[in-house]
């Protein structure tokens, strides 16, 4: 069962879910908010604000300089500017809300509809659309004011048509979008109406994207309005409109040339403010994409390095003591792995085991420098072929990766170009490092090929990654590592996504292709079954830690930590009569930080309060072996007997 | 006793390419495919990727149109349902997908999604029986005060916890398990397997377990149906099939199974 007990679970991403979610936690979005209010508490309250009746006219005080009585002066008509200004500011606000909402309320159920409905009656819904989209905005506008005739009102809803179809794009597209998701289908599968279906499970899904688009509508919508009462068709007179002030200003440029200045800054204002909103609107309710996870890092700061000893010839990696931090928005920087240290000789293939969250990626994938952004290198240091490649320089790091480490990936297909023949790729980069002639660099990606079994190479060099089953994708990939003649090979759960069969297959390559190259392999897995099969060496992490690490039949064969056990433990085996395993409680921590306890012993039988008064360290409990627990290997033995 | 699933001889067709003029081209991609099974029962769907598992465990959601033959689930006969099955179909079939965090609708409060499901639950299933989220939540090992998170707040094996609940609301005769647990580790697929065992033997719910990994099947199913290109290679008891494989193609995917000593 679940409980609650496990104190080291943290939430697993922040990922903005919901709408209210998403607002809450962006500072950006305050400046530009409170600023709009102030807008909108300008617009709502200008009938307390101004000073005069902004139709009444003076004739007799026309064009009047400012003074105590008129704070920014009379127009041609002897009318308060500055009450012309808020009440116009009020109407041309309320015309640019009025449109954008129209466009929204018109293009929402349309998109969403569309989306939905798909197929022909979508296609022709949207040609329809471009269509519409083809003629000049202007020309709709005057058509629906030579119908309807000259209002405010009447420019308004004819933005709000033109807007429209700017939402039902929008719209669409996300309907589209979550029409297919697994999330749709489950509860179309529980049997919710279409109605809710829209209402609960799709539109707020794409109500980011709309509120982004309302902000971007905004200031045009602003701006046009203005320009709609500028040319007579929008606000008309007596009433007030920033546009229709700078039209009454500009007839009479040559007499009061300032006349232009109050409306002027402020619309400029008014749209600068609502163009702030959009931006910061847009900025906070994009669903924000992880970064790219291997950008390469700032070189780290290190502690004082030990000194060194003498390595063996054929050690090819040798991670000592790294700690890796990891930026965390909510609480600061984490340890995410700390003090790890294991070696890797020629020809042998070490695993590394663990759930997500145990900091087996991270760990992996700082050997070439390529830990996420946010992500690095604190302590500690890896020795590659005995060079250091932590705090090294952009270049020392593109040639490690060019010509002494390679990376495969779980997905090879997302590995390929899928732009460019599989000829294309592995030929070119061949030629260029290691300065081969075209005819050689083909001549070798063949012998390549064959040797990582594609059949018919010289056919699949024509091909491209979409042509290949996923099998075919990881051999490509393989060779395309294997062509740089690397020391290294790192495969970052590399046959996972792989069917059984293919799997063994895969496998099997990567054994011989060590054994015959001499080649070390890094294989990081979360299966006890991949490691058994080709591990010769295991690293088992947890929370950040080797929990216990040794020769890989050793440790498969008797476990010495209780983690490793429950690992082995919670495998199905395909046996007469297996029954279903048992597993420790809780689950693992993903996001972890310096344990001041053992980091199992929430989840551990075998804990007691000696594993919770401080860290545990690293225990030899026989030769070669590393033990993170404070129990003898017997006694964590006797608790694999009571189970089975 | 009359089977809760009774499947003869289905074909299934998917469309390849949509022309503008005349059929649209269609690829068989399931052939002369028929399996009884009764309630409370686990059978197991093996085979690799492009088997057709998943497309069989999607003909009985009612998504995908049988071609030839004909499926029967309970009282319902799905050749005849004409597009989208009927609501009420909801109440006797229902489905856990691979990934849990995808199939939860992210905006949408955990508590909200259930009752949600239980009110349909209680218009749709004549048989239903009176429950709410809180119990709901307890039977699947999550805490009554988890109703007011959203989906991200969870880890994996929570998530599918949930799906588990809301699938439980409906109180379907049959669950199709699609690959349900092989994107969790394996101490927490084992937790969940574990509560998939113990709601069955509460619940008497059948399931179709559609898996890649013959470990799990062995585990959770009676029977086993092996599945290669579409067509049945092999069915029968789970032992007899796994230890004395009568085709070729069960022995290959035997062997390559990967398993600590």
């Amino acid at each position: 069962m679940m409980n609650k007990s496990h104190a080291l679970a943290s939430p697993p991403q922040t990922r903005p879910s919901s709408l209210t979610a998403s607002l809450k936690i962006k500072p950006g979005l305050i400046r530009p908010a409170l600023l709009t209010m102030v807008l909108v508490f300008v617009a709502l309250l200008a009938p307390w604000l101004a000073t005069h009746d902004p139709t009444q006219q003076d004739l007799l005080n026309s064009l009047m300089t400012p003074s105590a009585a008129n704070w920014l002066g009379t127009d041609d008509q002897g009318r308060d500017i500055y009450s012309r200004l808020l009440f116009g500011l009020r109407l041309d606000l309320l015309a640019a809300v009025g449109a954008v909402l129209i466009g929204f309320l018109i293009g929402t159920p349309l998109g969403v509809a569309a989306g939905l409905l798909g197929g022909r009656v979508e296609r022709l819904f949207m040609r329809l659309v471009d269509a519409t989209l083809a003629i000049p905005p202007i020309l709709l506008i005057m058509s629906v004011i030579a119908v309807l005739g000259r209002d405010y009102t009447h420019s308004m809803l004819a933005l709000g048509i033109i807007f429209s179809f700017g939402f039902i794009r929008i719209a669409r597209g996300e309907a589209k979008l979550t029409r297919g998701s697994t999330y749709v289908l489950a509860a179309r599968g529980i049997g919710v109406s279409t109605g809710r279906l829209i209402s609960r499970h799709i539109l707020p899904g794409a109500l980011p994207a709309l509120i982004t688009q309302i902000g971007l509508f905004l200031p045009v919508a602003l701006l046009i309005s203005a320009s709609l009462s500028y040319l007579g068709l929008g606000v008309q007179s007596p009433q007030s409109s920033l546009g229709a002030m700078l039209q009454a200003a500009q007839e009479v440029s040559l007499t009061a040339p300032w006349q232009v200045l109050p409306p002027g800054i402020l619309l400029v204002i008014a749209a600068l403010i609502l163009n702030f909103l959009a931006e910061a609107l847009s900025d906070s309710l994009r669903p924000r994409g992880d970064s790219d996870p291997l950008l390469a890092t700032a070189a780290g700061t290190l502690r004082p390095r030990r000194p060194t000893e003498l390595r063996e010839r054929d050690v090819v990696l040798e991670v000592r003591n790294l700690g890796i931090e990891v930026a965390d928005p909510l609480h600061g920087p984490r340890m995410a792995v700390r003090d790890v240290s294991f070696a890797l000789k020629r020809g042998e293939v070490l695993a590394v085991v663990g759930e997500s969250g145990s900091g087996k990626t991270l760990t992996s994938m700082a050997i070439p420098g390529l830990v996420p952004a946010g992500a690095r290198v604190r302590e500690g240091s890896i020795r590659v072929a005995g060079a250091e490649s932590t705090g090294v320089s952009l270049d020392r790091l593109r040639h490690l990766r060019a010509h002494e480490v390679a990376v495969i990936f779980q997905n090879p297909l997302a590995c390929l170009n899928p732009s460019q023949t599989i000829g294309q790729q592995l030929v070119k980069p061949l030629m260029r490092l290691k300065g081969l002639s075209k005819a050689e660099a083909h001549a070798r990606v063949i012998a390549l090929l064959n040797e990582v079994g594609i059949p018919e190479p010289e056919r699949r060099l024509a091909q491209y990654a979409h042509e290949l089953s996923g099998g075919l994708a990881q051999r490509v990939v393989i060779a395309q590592a294997l062509s740089r003649d690397p020391l290294l090979l790192i495969a970052d759960e590399a046959t996972s996504a792989l069917d059984v069969t293919v799997q063994y297959q895969v496998l099997e390559l990567l054994k011989r292709l060590g054994k015959e190259r001499g080649l070390a392999i890094l294989f990081v897995t979360h299966s006890m079954g991949v490691v058994s099969h080709i591990a010769d060496e295991v690293v088992v992490m947890y929370a950040g830690e080797i929990v216990e690490q040794g020769a890989a039949m050793d440790v498969v064969s008797s476990p010495t930590h209780p983690y490793t056990m429950a690992l082995l433990d919670a495998v199905p085996r395909n046996q007469r009569g297996a029954k279903l395993p048992v597993s420790p409680p809780g689950a693992a921590p993903r996001v972890t930080t310096a344990l001041s306890q053992c980091g199992f012993a929430p989840r551990c039988s075998l804990s007691g309060p000696e594993c919770k008064a401080g860290p545990i360290s690293l225990q030899s409990w026989t030769a070669l072996r590393g033990t993170r627990c404070i129990r003898r290997p017997d006694e964590v033995a006797q608790l694999r007997g009571r189970k089975s | 006793m009359k089977p809760l699933l009774d499947i003869q001889h289905l074909c299934v067709d998917y469309t390849v390419g949509r022309k503008l003029f005349g059929a649209n081209e269609r690829r068989r991609v399931v052939t002369d495919f028929s399996m009884q099974m009764h309630e409370g029962e686990t059978i197991g769907l093996v085979g690799e990727s492009g088997s057709g598992k998943s497309t069989v465990g999607q003909v009985i959601m009612g998504n995908v149109p049988v071609a030839e033959g004909s499926v029967r689930i309970g009282d319902w006969y799905l050749e005849r349902f004409e597009g989208r099955p009927p609501r009420a179909y909801c109440g006797v079939v229902q489905m856990m997908w691979q990934n849990p965090q995808a199939s939860l609708t992210p905006s949408m409060r955990i508590g909200a999604m259930l009752q949600e499901a239980l009110d349909h639950g209680a218009l749709i299933n004549t048989s239903w029986k009176p429950t709410e989220v809180e119990s709901l939540l307890r039977r699947v090992g999550l805490d009554a005060s988890d109703a007011g998170k959203y989906p991200h707040e969870f880890s994996g094996g929570q998530q599918q916890r949930i799906v588990l609940a809301r699938t439980l609301a409906l109180q379907p005769r049959l669950i199709v398990l699609d690959e349900a647990t092989s994107a969790l580790d394996v101490i927490t697929q084992s937790q969940i397997l574990s509560l998939l065992r113990q709601i069955q033997q509460e619940a008497g719910v059948a399931y179709l377990l559609i898996s890649h990994d013959l470990g799990v099947v062995r585990c959770m199913a009676q029977r086993v149906v092996v599945l290669n290109q579409g067509t049945i290679m092999e069915a029968g008891n789970v032992d007899s099939v796994c230890d004395t494989p009568a085709s070729a193609y069960t022995r290959t995917l035997i062997d390559s199974i990967l398993e600590p000593p």
